[in-house]
């Protein structure tokens, strides 16, 4: 049994695997950098480290109706701290998600956390047009709707 | 497995202590061949690897470092002395040492043969086998120790020539450890020292040599059998042997307890049960022997003869992984310490004893910070360390005499900084023996001396460690390095001739320059200079060629001292900030609305600048970052408020950079740019402020170079204008502060004492603070009264007082302590125009410094003090005064003092311009100062006073000299009068004398 948090951007409701995030937060005060694609909102004090924020809607077809201020930080785990995890506990948990840096991802609302056996959970139907399904790892039917699984080292590579 | 490995890192970590060691240490020796102390030092070094060879059965290692202790033995025992030979092997061994060490695993494939059949030759060479004391090693011993008859001095000539067969024998059974002839011959010579030894009392040795000879007789009798280790205990009881014999005067310093119980330990653990009887024996018989002595040596104290093992400091390894975290936290610490300031500060009246609390936390957190930080520093040692054995090479190589001289060793750096400059050094050094010395005839021919001089020195200079090189070779000319450079298209003609000497000489560094005439196996490859350049350069360092052809050369290198703390000077541009690094800034300049027509122009499609007859380009941040923002007029527009310019500078190029607001300089700590950001080239970090705020650190290099600035043409638009100042005097500043965090400084010769003084002889009267001083009622300035600054919470028990020169009324002005005085360029801007007492603001160590106008302050809050003088305005203003001065500090605050008096003053920026001024026009008077760019006082007074217009002219010098010679001098040159600068009333007096 898999655990997945799931969270709404624009008109997509996302999931991604719980143990790849390590907080939810809000965004204050970031710094936008200079010259970075848009997609990099900027940086911001994390109790003096440097997050980096990314706003995902730009690779995902999507389009946030919130402010900036409104909308929901999710921290992810850093390489080291899912090192860290592994250390730990008696399933390796096995990503393809590498993070030196701290980095967080912007979505508008949090959604219900999903525990899914991993049998049910589904490939990325044919019909998705192709450059949404670069970022889709698979998908979780619940009731009459999808929701997709990100593929977050997809994204990150895409940085 | 793993903890094989980490030993044998240990293993790799102390050895490559001990390698620069050996050939530091060889290369004294070839100069002072008898020192002993050095040849211990080098056989204790090699002793020490050998060791550790031994113990993880790095064969090679171990063949090789005995060979080099043996040959270092006999020098030791005065057999042999060492000669340039002798040196060259075993800085050939060191060096294959060194290879063997870096890859330990596989050292055992390393050829050692060469080495060892080198040394070999040496042992068995004239001089080895003979044994000849040095008679003036006898001596020595018969003053040492005092009984010394005849049959001791026997015994040490026959000691001597019994020491190497007994090391001979031990050689040959490390070879073939069953080679009974030989363990019989090693016996027998054991037994006769043993033997000799017993009657004169030499407690030490004898007890040493029964433990061996217990050994070697388990050995024989084929109760123990002598492995690697059992030899290697055996060539470690050697060792002591025979610094026994060599020190017998200091035996007592010498250990041989540890041996002994190793030996003990080692007939023990193989010597089988019929051993077992004796062995107690023996060890009480090696133990009492030893504590006696060791008991006598402490109670004798320090006295005698160190053991080496005593010279070992105190230290512990640490992993730098531990260290950098550790300096995180330390960073992390200040931070947190400014919010908590931040927090607190509104509450220190209501809670007692926070205030000093919190000065307390400041203090440690500042200390432990510096500490922390100190860890990972290292002395400039361990790369100039290197020079003496590369020179050495060189001189073999090239065939020219060098002397090196270096200094400022002990300078620390970072470590990282440090370990980038290895491969720098070494090309310098290389490029100045190679290109910069003449070979001696042609020396001799210049008459100068046969043996060229390489200096390497560092040093500290305003924040940084400067590393200077420098050679009294050939120099560089830079007309050649021109021509090479047109040669080989790095430059176009008309570039060069727009390029001055310095710009030229600079081409060294351009990437595949070479100039040597052919290439040889020394430098010359046009590989070098470039990556000199590269390497200094990213580790935030500046490096610089000056060059006398035929003289000299120097290459100067400035480094920050650390990489992961700077200061740098924070400023805001929209809601984004930003830091400038401290070392890549020049100045901060105001740029009021009604003078910006006048600064700003445009030229060549750029914006650009005018400051003190210097074009820069003036940049703005939001624009040449992309940040949009507020649509930005480029053009030379007027503008309605004050525009902040920050002057950057990055080698030779300056740029004026306009941001919004300039919140000031903090020491931040650097952390790099996420990873996300690579693409971005503009900064070179980031950093979180003390308020929290993120600042994104400008990397001044990369960003002057990509704001693509036509340096070359805005360069040629300044040499069109006839010499621009070059050098500015320096002026004598006072820096102090007032218990707040604002720094002041005052020009010295203002002053007229400094004193401390205690608060509580203040005294209040009719509203305004009074002190008795020598006898007077002092009337007490407080900064904060007379200007807007901080007002102190109050003074330590003692504060200072400044008196300045020249008041009518006897007036002190309170400061809390005096910073420092320093000879500085005052490079002002009319930053705080608005506010009278303060003439600006100028960045001296890195603070922000406010500089004062004592006299403005004086005639705002006590006019008394100051004299009026009597001046007619209407007269005055009939009069012109031709002023000039090339340093715009003193230029706006004579040409205010002047001006305000009525006079009409033109200005003059040096000697020439002045002349050509005064030829255009009737000038009634004129100040002049002496030391001046292009055309000083003292050649235009001549010119002056050689035109007969000008015979009667009134000129008066103003200047920070005032001895009695001088003034001499200079009236005699044709001055009227000779002034100090800044004594204002006694300028303003002559001038109406003489108008």
């Amino acid at each position: 049994l898999r655990q997945f948090i799931s969270f709404y951007l624009g008109d997509g409701h996302y999931a991604i695997d719980i143990l790849l995030s390590k907080e939810i937060g809000r965004l204050h005060e970031v710094s936008p950098v200079p010259e970075a694609q848009e997609h990099l909102l900027g940086i911001m004090n994390l109790r003096g480290q440097i997050l980096t924020v990314v706003d995902p809607q730009f690779f995902l077809g999507q389009r946030s109706a919130h402010t900036a201020r409104d909308r929901i930080l999710i921290i992810l785990k850093t390489k080291a701290e899912l090192n860290r995890l592994n250390k730990f506990s008696h399933t390796a948990f096995e990503t393809d998600v590498s993070l030196k840096d701290p980095l967080a991802i912007l979505v508008d609302r949090m959604g219900e956390t999903l525990h899914v056996e991993e049998k049910n959970i589904l490939p990325p139907l044919p019909n998705m047009a192709d450059e949404k399904r670069e970022f889709i790892s698979g998908l979780i039917q619940q009731n009459s709707q999808f929701i997709i699984i990100l593929d977050l080292g997809q994204l990150i590579r895409r940085l | 497995v793993q903890d094989g490995d980490e030993l044998i890192h240990a293993f790799v970590e102390e050895a490559r202590e001990h390698l620069p060691l050996i050939e530091a240490n060889l290369l004294k020796l070839e100069h002072q061949p008898e020192d002993q102390a050095l040849l211990n030092g080098v056989f204790r070094s090699v002793h020490t690897i050998k060791g550790g060879a031994g113990f993880f059965g790095l064969k090679n290692v171990g063949d090789l470092t005995h060979c080099m202790e043996s040959l270092l033995s006999l020098a030791r025992n005065h057999r042999i002395v060492l000669g340039r030979p002798h040196i060259d092997t075993l800085l050939a061994c060191q060096d294959r040492l060194a290879q063997m060490i870096d890859d330990p695993h596989n050292s055992d494939g390393v050829d050692v043969s060469a080495e060892c059949r080198e040394l070999n030759n040496f042992l068995s060479g004239p001089g080895a086998r003979i044994p000849a004391i040095r008679s003036a090693a006898v001596p020595k011993a018969q003053s040492a120790a005092a009984p010394a008859t005849e049959p001791l001095i026997r015994f040490f000539e026959e000691a001597h020539e019994c020491a190497p067969l007994i090391e001979a024998c031990l050689l040959a059974l490390k070879a073939n450890p069953g080679n009974v002839p030989q363990l019989d011959a090693l016996l027998r010579n054991v037994r006769a020292l043993r033997e000799s030894a017993a009657p004169l009392g030499l407690n030490k040795l004898v007890s040493l040599v029964e433990h061996v000879e217990e050994v070697l007789s388990l050995a024989k009798s084929a109760q123990l059998t002598l492995d690697d280790q059992g030899l290697e205990v055996l060539f470690e009881a050697y060792d002591r042997l025979s610094r026994l014999l060599d020190r017998h005067e200091s035996a007592d310093g010498i250990d041989t307890d540890g041996v002994c119980r190793k030996l003990s330990a080692l007939g023990q653990a193989d010597g089988g049960r019929d051993g077992m009887e004796d062995l107690p024996v023996f060890e009480d018989a090696g133990t009492g022997g030893v504590e006696a002595v060791e008991t006598k040596a402490a109670a004798s104290g320090a006295g005698s003869g160190h053991g080496p093992n005593l010279e070992t400091e105190e230290s512990i390894r640490v992993h730098v992984k531990r260290l950098n975290k550790l300096i995180d936290l330390a960073g992390e610490l200040v931070l947190v310490r400014n919010q908590l300031f931040r927090l607190c500060e509104p509450l220190t009246a209501q809670l007692p004893g926070l205030k000093a609390a919190l000065h307390n936390f400041n203090r440690i957190t500042t200390e432990m910070q510096e500490e922390i930080m100190s860890t990972r520093m290292q002395p400039i040692s361990v790369i100039f360390n290197k020079s003496p054995r590369l020179v050495r090479q060189l001189e073999k190589d090239l065939g020219k005499r060098l002397e090196l001289v270096t200094e400022g060793a002990e300078v620390e750096l970072d470590k990282t900084i440090i370990e980038s400059l290895s491969d720098p050094v070494t090309h310098i050094v290389r490029n100045m023996a190679d290109h910069g010395i003449e070979t001696p005839g042609e020396r001799l021919a210049k008459g100068k001396p046969p043996v060229g001089t390489l200096v390497q020195k560092a040093f500290h200079e305003s924040g940084h460690v400067v590393i200077q090189f420098s050679d009294d070779g050939a120099g560089i000319d830079p007309d050649f390095i021109a021509a090479k450079a047109l040669q080989k298209g790095f430059v176009g003609q008309d570039a060069l001739e727009k390029m001055s000497a310095r710009d030229k000489l600079n081409l060294i560094f351009t990437p595949g320059f070479s100039t040597a005439a052919t290439v040889s196996s020394v430098s010359g490859r046009g590989i070098g200079m470039d990556v000199v350049k590269t390497n200094i350069e990213q580790i935030g360092g500046a490096i610089d060629v000056h060059s006398e052809p035929g003289k000299w050369t120097s290459i100067t290198m400035t480094l920050p001292l650390t990489m992961a703390i700077i200061s740098a000077l924070i400023v805001r541009v929209q809601n984004c900030r930003f830091a400038f690094p401290q070392g890549h800034l020049e100045e901060m300049v105001l740029l009021q609305p009604e003078n910006y027509a006048a600064r700003v122009g445009q030229a060549h499609g750029h914006r650009v600048l005018s400051l003190r007859g210097d074009f820069l380009p003036l940049i703005s941040l939001a624009e040449s970052l992309g940040m949009g923002g507020p649509a930005e007029d480029a053009g030379v527009a007027a503008v309605d408020k004050p525009v902040h310019i920050i002057i950057i500078k990055a080698e030779e190029n300056r740029a004026a950079v306009i941001v919004d607001q300039i919140l000031g300089s903090e020491e931040i700590v650097v952390k790099p740019m996420p990873e996300y950001f690579r693409q971005i080239k503009n900064f070179s970090g980031t950093s979180i402020l003390g308020d929290g705020a993120i600042a994104m650190i400008i990397d001044v290099q990369g960003y002057i170079q990509r704001s693509r600035l036509a340096y070359g043409e805005l360069r040629k638009t300044a040499q069109n204008r006839p010499e621009i100042k070059v050098d500015q005097e320096p002026q004598s500043l006072l820096i102090f502060d007032n218990n707040t965090e604002e720094h002041f400084a005052l020009a010295l010769s203002w002053i007229q004492r400094i004193d401390a003084l205690d608060l509580r002889s203040i005294q209040n009267s009719a509203g305004s603070e009074y002190i008795e001083y020598r006898g007077e009622q002092m009337r007490l300035l407080r900064l904060e009264q007379c200007l807007p600054v901080q007002k102190p919470d109050g003074y330590r028990d003692i504060a200072h007082i400044i008196i300045p020169k020249h008041t009518k009324v006897p007036v002190a002005l309170l400061i809390n302590r005096v910073i420092d005085s320093k000879n500085a360029v005052i490079k002002l801007e009319n930053t705080g125009a608005t506010i009278p007492g303060i003439l600006g603001s100028i960045i001296l160590d890195g603070k922000i410094t406010l500089m004062l106008d004592l006299y403005s302050i004086l005639k705002a809050n006590l006019p008394e003090s100051v004299e009026k003088l009597d001046i007619d305005p209407e007269r005055a203003n009939s009069k012109r005064i031709l002023l000039v001065e090339d340093t715009p500090f003193f230029m706006r605050v004579i040409k205010e003092f002047i001006a305000a008096s009525g006079y009409q003053v033109t200005s003059a920026c040096n000697g020439r311009e002045a002349l050509e001024i005064l030829g255009e026009g009737h000038f009634d008077l004129v100040l002049s100062d002496i030391e001046m760019p292009v055309m000083d006082g003292r050649e235009m007074i001549k010119i002056i006073r050689a035109n007969p217009r000008w015979q009667h002219l009134p000129v008066i010098a103003l200047t920070t000299l005032s001895d009695a010679q001088t003034v001499l001098d200079g009236k005699k040159a044709g001055f009227n009068e000779w002034l100090v600068k800044l004594d204002k009333e006694m300028v303003l007096k002559t001038l109406a004398h003489y108008l």
